[in-house]
């Protein structure tokens, strides 16, 4: 144990030090401030520019649909044959007579598709690095000649769709949205690259649950749908925290903390303490959310995740010094009282 | 030694002596304080250092000593949690290690002076550490509810609450060491 002249020399010499490592990140930030702008910079100009080369994949494809002296082009372009021959070269300069139009492969047949896929005569190469000539009419995947000079426009188009798709508010921490994932079917004729749909993960709403969902669980699944009107669960007695059981232990939401329900029908005694206080009572500590449009709360237990519980709107609050939301005989009552509580915390602290 | 107010003011106008009366008169009890979150006299004495040092950094404003107080007791709150969530295994030292230890002379020797207050020091390790936390700025440190609301960051009923609660539990540790209610 130091003496309280030792204690205080330390401290002196802690702070000078701290001064001087605050005073070198100062000037760390005085030298680093120039190369962050004009990487800042860097970045912005980086975006304009590839924004610019994919916001108009339209007259891309429109370009390549013209005949063009240059074989590259020309690939990618219409023929006039009609034959449905081998368009899967790589090769930076594509033989043009051996790739046949899109128009034609669309035009094609299931049937022949597949036995032309099976002789090998049909293509089969990845959509990515290809671009469609006429977007309203041909499938992807007929372009297969490589553009070597386009193909990143038609590469990035896809990310940027899902930049754009995905919200940027809402309560959702995962939204449920479909986003472009690759450019294979040109359905839409108002855009060359229509996006492939997918899910994001499982989705949930925080607003009307609470927990972390087991993955890939959704809000639809397994859900217990309660009757807020439905007095099933109405007071039987004022579990005390003192009694120092409870069967399930919800913290998180600190203004109730000390309240505590016990339902009639199952006996499950209910209690809100905070964090710290949640180990020394009962089997399961659940996080709380409070659901202010529902009138009660959503949980899950660790025994069974898939399960949401609600928490009888009905129940009786009480604490330490017995403040109470008493005579609480219904949903609408008892949601008022809470709030009226919340309410009442805010304004007293 | 001056008040702690005029010491923090001569300390800002540049006097040293300014923060070694306030080390002198609030180190005994921020290093208690802090030991209860950490159950180490020397880290809660590194922690308690840190404390004055962020004072010293900072130079915040205060309206008086009561404010002075909460802010240490509150900055104090939070380093340890902050060195908690750095290293776990103070938690997980035990009471005895924490209570016997040599060189404490200050406020420590007027809690465990005799054999029933050594009794309530180990009965208030063992409770919750936010019971501890409540009782010990309520009833070692005076402070009232409402400053210990602020350093705890809970409402004044919650302290409230929280109170009655670490009392009872302090009440059941006591009753197992043979200490009744009425002996209190």
């Amino acid at each position: 144990m130091k003496t309280c002249e030792e204690f205080t020399a330390n401290v002196l010499e802690k702070a000078e030090a701290e001064r001087k490592r605050r005073s070198a990140n100062r000037r760390r930030l005085i030298v680093a401030v120039p190369g962050a702008a004009a990487a800042v910079a860097a970045v912005v100009f980086a975006v304009v520019v590839f924004r610019g080369s994919v916001a108009a994949p339209r007259s891309i494809a429109i370009d390549t649909t013209a005949p063009s002296s240059d074989a590259t082009q020309s690939a990618a372009a219409h023929s006039s044959d009609g034959a449905a021959k081998d368009n899967t070269s790589s090769s930076p300069v594509p033989d043009t007579s051996q790739i046949s139009t899109a128009k034609n492969i669309s035009a094609t047949s299931n049937t022949e598709k597949t036995a032309e896929a099976t002789s090998g005569a049909k293509p089969s190469t990845p959509a990515s690095t290809t671009r469609p000539a006429e977007p309203t009419a041909v499938p992807y995947e007929a372009e297969t000649t490589t553009l070597p000079s386009e193909e990143s426009a038609v590469s990035t188009a896809p990310v940027i769709s899902a930049i754009i798709a995905y919200p940027t508010s809402g309560n959702h921490a995962v939204p449920e949205t479909t986003v472009a994932v690759s450019p294979t079917k040109a359905s839409d004729p108002a855009n060359s690259y229509p996006p492939e749909t997918t899910t994001l993960g499982p989705v949930w709403d925080q607003k009307d649950a609470v927990g972390t969902p087991p993955p890939g669980a959704e809000n639809t699944e397994a859900v217990t749908t309660p009757d807020v009107t439905d007095d099933s669960c109405p007071e039987m007695e004022q579990p005390s925290l003192a009694d120092d059981y409870m069967d399930i232990v919800l913290h998180g939401v600190s203004v109730f903390d000390g309240a505590a329900w016990q339902c009639a029908d199952t006996g499950l005694r209910f209690a809100i303490v905070s964090e710290s206080e949640a180990s020394e009572f009962g089997n399961y500590r659940i996080p709380l959310t409070y659901v202010g449009d529902n009138a009660g709360y959503f949980f899950r237990t660790s025994a069974n995740e898939n399960v949401r519980y609600f928490i009888p709107v009905t129940g009786h609050r009480t604490d330490g010094q017995r403040i109470v939301f008493s005579g609480v005989g219904s949903a609408e009552e008892f949601l008022r009282k809470v709030n009226e509580y919340i309410t009442e915390e805010k304004e007293s602290y | 030694m001056s008040e702690p107010m005029n010491s923090y003011d001569r300390f800002l106008s540049g006097d040293n002596s300014g923060i070694a009366e306030l080390v002198e008169a609030y180190r005994s009890g921020l290093i208690l304080y802090i030991n209860g979150y950490v159950k180490n006299i020397d880290v809660a004495e590194d922690i308690a250092e840190d404390v004055f040092v962020k004072l010293i950094i900072k130079k915040p404003k205060f309206r008086g000593e009561s404010s002075f107080r909460t802010w240490l007791y509150s900055i104090a709150r939070n380093l340890a949690l902050d060195r908690i969530r750095r290293d776990r295994r103070y938690r997980t030292e035990t009471a005895d290690e924490t209570l016997i230890y040599g060189g404490f002379t200050d406020a420590e020797t007027e809690y465990v002076k005799n054999e029933r207050q050594a009794i309530i020091h180990r009965a208030l390790d063992r409770i919750n550490p936010d019971y501890r936390q409540v009782i010990y700025l309520s009833y070692f440190e005076r402070f009232s509810n409402g400053e210990i609301g602020i350093i705890l960051k809970k409402s004044k009923r919650q302290v409230e609450q929280l109170l009655y609660r670490a009392k009872a539990s302090l009440k059941r540790e006591l009753e197992k060491e043979g200490i009744s209610g009425e002996d209190l």
